[in-house]
C-alpha cells in the first residue's frame, strides 16, 4: 500500500544511536535546518525541510536514537512518545523513515519491526552498505523490500549515495507494511497479551494501534506494577498482575519472550535477505586493544587533549589577529566619519571594541568544535567514556557521565542537555551539577586574553609551549573538580546504587566533513548571534555607566572612577580584595554573570574608556602596563591572572546554562544549589590559591 | 539439560580473549536484562570476547561492539555447545 504525503507534510527520522540518522539528515536538509527544544522538555529538537525541484516542502524531524520502543532514558522516551503520538505540542509523522545499519541489520529491524507494528507508513534506509560490505555482509535490499511489504533504498549517507533515490521515494515511497504484528508469540502468552488488549480498548480506551505496544511493554515490563497506577485502569493492572503468575507457572520468562520472539522473527527475514562473504582485514580489534587498555587509553587520551587544546592555540593565532585588525580598522574608520562626542564613543568604545574584543575568539571556539566533532564522528568518544568508566566508578558514576562533561567543555547547555541518555535519576542529577565545570568554549576568550598578556610563551623540554600548559591546566582543574564534587555528591544528598555501563563501541570511520562544517557553521551562527546581541548590549549598557555621570577632570582614569560602574567597582571591591582581584575584576565577574565572555569585553571597555582606543591586543598591553599608584606595583600580574582564571574555572557564571537547569530539572531548587555551591567553591579555592600564590610570585 | 552440557555452561567474563561464544541466559537486574536482550544479547547468539581488563569488558554482537562493566559480563552465562538448546520461550 503507498501512500503519498500531505500538502504540507511532515516526517520522522528513527534509527539506532550510530547508524548514520544525522549524516543522511544532513544530507536531505542541508542548511535548512534549526535545533530547538521539544515543547515541554529540554530534549533537543533537530527540524529541517527538504527542498524538492518542483518547490514542494517537506518538514523533517530528526528523533534522538533509540534501540527500541521502551525508552530507557529521557531523550529516548521523546522519540517513543511522538512516535506513538503521546507528546503534547508535536503531531504525530505522517510518514517516519527508519534508517537501518546495514552491517547490523538484525538489532536494526528490532526497532524497524515496533514501528512496523505501529502501522506508519515507512521508508527504510539500508545505510552504511559499504561497511557492511567490507565486513563481509551483503544485505539483498529487494528481498528485504519483498518481505517486509516496503521500500529500502541503500544508501552510504557519508559519500551521498542514494540520496537522490530516497529523495525521491520521500514524494510517495511510504507505505504500510503488510507484515505488522506477523511475529508469533508461545500460545499462551499470545493469549494473555490478546486478553490484555481487549480491556486496555474496553477499560482504558486506548487507541486500537497503542494497544498492542501497550500490552506487550505491560507483561514484559521490568518495571513493577504499581509505577502504571493511574495511567492504566486498575482492572488492566489487575489481570496483567494475575498474568504474570500464570506465566511463571508455565515456565515463561515473560521479560524475555516478547524480545526473543520479535527476534525470531527477524532472524527469519534476516536468513533470506543476508549473505555472508569472506570479511576484509578490519584493525578495529587492534585500535582497540591499544585505545582501550588500561594504561595506554590512558596515555592516548590525555595525549589527545593536550595535543586539542595546544592546537587551539596556537593554529587560531593568525585567524584571530585578522579580525582583531580588522576591528581595529573599522574603529578607526568609523572614528573618523562620526565627530568626536558621545555617539563616537558609544559606536567605537562601546560597540565595536566591546563585542570586537569577544568575536576575536571565533576561530578558537570553531576548532574546538571541529575537534570535538572529529572525536564523535571517528568514534573515539564512545572509547573516551569507555577508559574513563573505571575512573567515573571510582566517583559513584559511570562511563555514559564522562560523555556529558566533555561535551560541556563546548558548552554546558549541551553537556547538560547529553545527561538525558542517562536512565537514573540521581546519577543524571549529579551529572548536570558537575558538567558546567568541565571548561567551557565561553571561558577560553577569559583564558586566551590573561594567557597571552600575563604567561611567558616559553618552551618546556624543547616544544611543550608553557602557554598552551597553562591552558591545559585550567580545563584539567575543570576535570578534576567535577570528579571531586561527583564523589561528594553520591556520597551525600545523592547516594545510590553505581548503575550498570553498556555502550555500544560503534567502528572507527572517516569523519563526514559536511556534517563537521555545518555543526561548525551552527555554532559560528549562535556564538554570532549572541556576540551581536548579548554581548553588544551588554557592551553599551556598560559603556553608558562607565562614562557617565560625568566629571570636570580631565584624567580618564579618574572619570572611570566616578562614574557608575566605578562606584559599584568600589563598593564590592572589599568582598573581592581577599582574591587579588581589583574592582575593574569585579564589575568584569559581575557582568559576565550573564555570560563568561562579557568579561573580556567589560574590561576591553572599561580599560579603552580609561586609556583610549585599542583592540584586543592593546588591551593586552593596557592590562600590563596597569599600575597601581599607590604601591607603584602592577595591577594584573601572573598570579592575579591564574586567580582570575581559576575563578572562572570553577564559578556558574552562565545564566543560559542556570535557566536549562531549571527546565531540566523542573524548578529552580537545583538551579539555585548549583549556582551556590559553585560561586562558594570558586570564591574559597581562588582565595587559597592567591594566599598561597603570594608567598611565591 | 544433562551434566555434560551444564559443564560447558561458564560466564563471560570467564571466556579467553577472541573466543567465540553462544549466550545462554542473563543473570542480571531485570532493566538491564531488557536492555541487553534488546541490543541482541539473546539466547543462542554468537558472542565474541574483544577485550577484557580488571573492571571492563568489551565484546562483539552482531557485527556490533558493546562495552559494558566486568560486572554485567560476569552475570551473563554462555555456552561453548555446538548445538543451541531449546527453551520453553520458543
Amino acid at each position: 500500500m503507498s501512500n503519498s504525503l500531505s500538502q504540507h507534510p511532515s516526517i520522522a527520522i528513527i534509527g539506532n544511536p550510530n547508524c548514520g540518522k544525522t549524516t543522511i539528515f544532513n544530507e536531505l536538509t542541508g542548511l535548512r535546518q534549526k535545533v530547538g527544544n521539544y515543547p515541554g522538555v529540554t530534549v533537543e529538537k533537530k527540524e529541517g525541510t527538504i527542498l524538492f525541484n518542483d518547490g514542494k516542502e517537506v518538514a523533517v524531524l530528526d528523533l534522538p536514537g533509540t534501540y527500541s520502543l521502551s525508552a530507557n532514558s529521557p531523550d529516548e522516551k521523546v522519540a517513543t512518545d511522538i512516535l506513538l503520538g503521546k507528546l503534547a505540542g508535536v503531531h504525530r509523522p505522517e510518514g517516519i523513515i527508519c534508517i537501518v545499519d546495514a552491517s547490523n541489520l538484525e538489532r536494526s529491524l528490532y526497532l524497524v519491526s515496533q514501528i512496523i507494528d505501529q502501522r506508519y507508513p515507512i521508508l527504510i534506509v539500508l545505510n552504511m552498505v559499504d561497511i557492511a560490505e567490507r565486513n563481509g555482509i551483503h544485505v539483498k535490499s529487494e528481498v528485504l523490500a519483498k518481505t517486509l511489504g516496503v521500500r529500502v533504498i541503500p544508501t552510504i549517507g557519508s559519500k551521498r549515495s542514494g540520496i537522490a533515490e530516497l529523495k525521491a521515494a520521500i514524494v510517495n515511497g511510504f507505505s504500510i507494511s503488510p507484515e505488522a504484528r506477523k511475529w508469533k508469540l508461545p500460545e499462551p502468552v499470545g493469549e494473555e497479551h490478546g486478553e490484555l488488549i481487549n480491556l486496555l480498548l474496553i477499560h482504558n480506551h486506548t487507541k486500537e494501534d497503542d494497544a498492542f505496544h501497550v500490552a506487550a511493554m505491560l507483561l514484559s515490563s521490568p518495571r513493577p506494577l504499581k509505577e502504571f497506577q493511574g495511567i492504566i485502569a486498575q482492572p488492566v493492572l489487575d489481570r496483567a498482575a494475575q498474568d504474570y503468575n500464570r506465566l511463571r507457572e508455565l515456565g515463561f520468562d515473560r521479560h524475555s519472550v516478547f524480545v526473543e520472539s520479535r527476534y525470531r522473527w527477524i532472524k527469519k527475514i534476516c536468513g533470506e535477505a543476508v549473505s555472508y562473504g569472506p570479511k576484509k582485514t578490519d584493525y578495529t580489534d587492534k585500535i582497540d586493544a591499544i585505545v582501550t587498555h588500561k594504561f595506554w587509553g590512558y596515555v592516548i587520551f590525555f595525549v589527545l587533549m593536550t595535543l586539542m587544546f595546544q592546537s587551539i592555540f596556537t593554529w587560531a593565532t593568525i585567524p584571530m589577529e585578522m579580525i582583531g585588525s580588522g576591528f581595529y580598522w573599522l574603529g578607526r574608520h568609523v572614528g573618523t566619519i562620526i565627530p568626536q562626542g558621545d555617539l563616537h564613543d558609544l559606536i567605537v568604545f562601546g560597540a565595536l571594541n566591546g563585542a570586537g574584543a569577544v568575536v576575536v575568539f571565533l576561530p578558537q571556539i570553531l576548532l574546538l568544535f571541529l575537534f570535538l566533532g572529529i572525536l564523535e564522528d571517528t568514534g573515539y568518544m564512545a572509547r573516551a567514556a569507555f577508559i574513563m568508566d573505571r575512573l567515573m566508578n571510582k566517583v559513584g558514576l559511570h562511563g555514559k557521565s564522562f560523555i556529558p562533561i566533555l561535551s560541556s567543555f563546548a558548552c554546558a547547555i549541551p553537556g547538560i542537555m547529553a545527561a538525558r541518555t542517562i536512565g537514573n535519576h540521581r546519577d543524571r542529577l549529579v551529572t548536570m551539577l558537575v558538567a558546567p565545570l568541565a571548561s567551557c568554549s565561553a571561558r577560553l576568550p577569559v583564558y586566551s586574553l590573561l594567557i597571552a598578556a600575563f604567561i611567558p610563551g616559553t618552551l618546556i623540554f624543547g616544544f611543550w609551549n608553557l602557554q598552551g600548559i597553562v591552558m591545559v591546566s585550567m580545563y584539567l582543574l575543570g576535570i578534576f573538580t567535577a570528579l571531586v564534587m561527583a564523589w561528594l555528591f553520591k556520597k551525600t544528598i545523592l547516594r545510590g546504587r553505581t548503575p550498570d555501563f553498556i555502550l555500544e563501541l560503534p567502528p572507527y570511520r572517516l569523519p563526514s566533513i559536511k556534517s563537521l562544517l555545518l555543526q561548525m557553521w551552527e555554532r559560528a551562527l549562535l556564538f554570532l548571534r549572541r556576540a551581536g546581541t548579548i554581548i553588544l548590549g551588554a557592551s553599551l549598557v556598560l559603556w553608558f555607566l562607565a562614562t557617565y555621570p560625568k566629571t570636570d577632570s580631565a584624567a580618564p582614569s579618574e572619570r572611570l572612577a566616578h562614574s557608575f560602574v566605578g562606584q559599584a567597582g568600589h563598593i564590592i571591591e572589599p568582598l573581592i580584595r581577599p582574591l587579588g582581584f581589583d574592582w575593574k575584576i569585579g564589575i568584569g565577574i559581575l557582568t559576565s554573570l550573564l555570560q563568561r565572555e562579557v568579561f573580556v569585553s567589560t574590561v576591553s571597555t572599561i580599560y579603552n574608556i580609561q586609556g583610549g582606543n585599542g583592540n584586543s591586543v592593546s588591551l593586552r598591553a593596557q592590562m600590563q602596563k596597569d599600575v597601581d599608584p599607590s604601591t607603584g606595583l602592577s595591577k594584573f600580574n601572573v598570579l592575579t591572572a591564574i586567580c582570575v582564571m581559576v575563578y572562572y574555572v570553577l564559578a556558574m557564571q552562565c545564566m543560559s546554562t542556570l535557566a536549562v537547569m531549571r527546565r531540566e530539572t523542573n524548578g529552580w531548587k537545583w538551579p539555585l544549589f548549583q549556582l551556590g555551591y559553585m560561586t562558594t567553591l570558586a570564591y574559597a579555592v581562588t582565595f587559597a590559591v592567591y594566599r598561597i600564590g603570594s608567598l611565591f610570585l | 539439560m544433562d551434566n555434560s552440557t551444564r559443564k560447558k555452561e561458564t560466564r563471560l567474563s570467564d571466556v579467553p580473549l577472541g573466543m567465540q561464544c553462544i549466550i545462554r541466559d542473563i543473570h542480571s537486574h531485570p532493566e538491564t536484562c531488557q536492555r541487553l536482550r534488546e541490543i541482541g544479547f539473546n539466547k543462542h547468539t554468537n558472542i565474541r570476547t574483544l577485550v577484557l581488563n580488571s573492571s571492563q569488558f568489551i565484546c562483539e554482537v552482531n557485527n556490533t561492539r558493546i562495552g559494558m562493566h566486568r560486572r554485567i559480563a560476569n552475570e551473563i552465562i554462555i555456552e561453548f555447545a555446538a548445538t543451541p538448546l531449546l527453551d520453553k520461550n520458543e
